[in-house]
């Protein structure tokens, strides 16, 4: 018989000969130092590339878990973000409305309104801390044209609102999720 | 205890406990990086790769419909992954769908009476068949991955590469031959050094 093709050889490597044929291929195995030298090779070949495994970095599943979960909300940040979005939805509305439907008989009731929750806040800025209140009054004299009508009161109200949101988001957010 | 498939692994899953998904990971992430490293070459691009892979697994898993295993299913994502790095480093060796025919695959041993001249140890042997896989070019390294350590049928890398049947065959055949002939090349420059 002719010498087996390499693909022979492979094929009896991998058990997929014929039982006559591979039953052929051993005996010619057993009398060729060749043969059983390539048999050597082929079949370490085989168990090598079989059970060599290439791991990757130890931090592997995690990072890919961190990527498909949605970032963990615990129930205090829950409240804050749903809040502080509500809030400036209902400021947003409210501008609205204002701008909207305000009248020249409604503008007087809105601005007395306003006036009582202004030096109420202002109230609780003094309580909290009376160097901080003169700060705020005198930063806020710029302001003063502004403030002068229900309008502008109301743009800045939003603006602050608006400004302690992106903070919120920006520092606790971001936070939660980089520490992940 | 009872290890869970990765059918109910992926039921659990796709029923809201994305947890699990880590088990899914765990148990495919080695092979599936040896597949990459094979493919790229580099061990940092290709876990960039793999976690772009199991991420797009995640994704696609509603949609998983067990036409095929779980794990050939994501290895052909895997191999997409890395065929498209591979493109964009301007590296076709994966993409073409050869010309490789028949003809090699009837190549006979010549001198097969011969005693072979050289001899190595075990150990030896197999530290070399690792520097010269590592060295082979994609396609090959990649098929010889896929048949011996991820056990694939041919069918199964046919599905994997999109590869028709005879390219697989033949690519096979080349690739073992080509690391058998890399292997054999090496031992004989080794055991001339020596004998110099």
């Amino acid at each position: 018989m002719n010498n087996p093709t390499l693909q022979e050889l492979m094929d009896y490597v991998d058990g997929t000969l014929e039982p006559s044929q591979a039953q052929v291929i051993e005996q010619m195995i057993a009398h060729s130092k060749r043969l059983q030298y390539e048999i050597t090779l082929l079949k370490t070949m085989k168990e090598t590339i079989g059970h060599t495994h290439i791991a990757p970095s130890k931090s592997f599943t995690r990072n890919v878990m961190n990527e498909i979960q949605p970032y963990q909300e615990s129930l205090w940040f829950k409240v804050v973000k749903n809040s502080s979005q509500a809030f400036a939805m209902l400021l947003v509305l409210s501008l609205i409305g204002i701008v909207l439907f305000s009248s020249p008989g409604a503008e007087s009731i809105t601005e007395k309104q306003f006036s009582n929750i202004y030096h109420s806040i202002a109230g609780s800025f003094r309580s909290v801390s009376q160097e901080l209140t003169v700060l705020i009054i005198q930063y806020s004299k710029p302001f003063d044209v502004v403030l002068k009508t229900t309008s502008g009161r109301m743009l800045f109200i939003g603006l602050f609102i608006f400004a302690l949101y992106i903070i919120v988001d920006e520092v606790f957010v971001k936070k939660i999720v980089l520490r992940k | 205890m009872k290890e869970n498939t990765d059918q109910e692994i992926i039921q659990r899953v796709i029923a809201g406990e994305r947890k699990a998904y880590a088990e899914l990971i765990n148990r495919h992430k080695d092979k599936a990086m040896t597949l990459a490293v094979r493919m790229l070459k580099n061990h940092q691009e290709a876990e960039e790769a793999l976690q772009d892979a199991f991420i797009r697994a995640f994704r696609a898993l509603p949609g998983f419909e067990w036409k095929s295993s779980f794990s050939t299913w994501f290895y052909r994502i895997v191999f997409n992954v890395c065929s498209s790095m591979l493109s964009k480093r301007g590296d076709k060796a994966m993409v073409s769908l050869d010309e490789e025919n028949d003809e090699q695959l009837s190549l006979q041993l010549s001198a097969m009476d011969d005693e072979p001249d050289v001899t190595v140890e075990q150990q030896e042997l197999t530290d070399i068949i690792k520097k010269e896989i590592a060295a082979m070019e994609a396609k090959y390294s990649a098929i010889l991955t896929m048949f011996f350590l991820q056990e694939m049928s041919y069918e199964e890398i046919m599905e994997v590469t999109g590869l028709p049947l005879g390219t697989v065959k033949n690519r096979l055949f080349r690739a073992r031959s080509a690391l058998r002939n890399a292997v054999q090349r090496r031992i004989s420059e080794m055991t001339l050094t020596e004998k110099i």
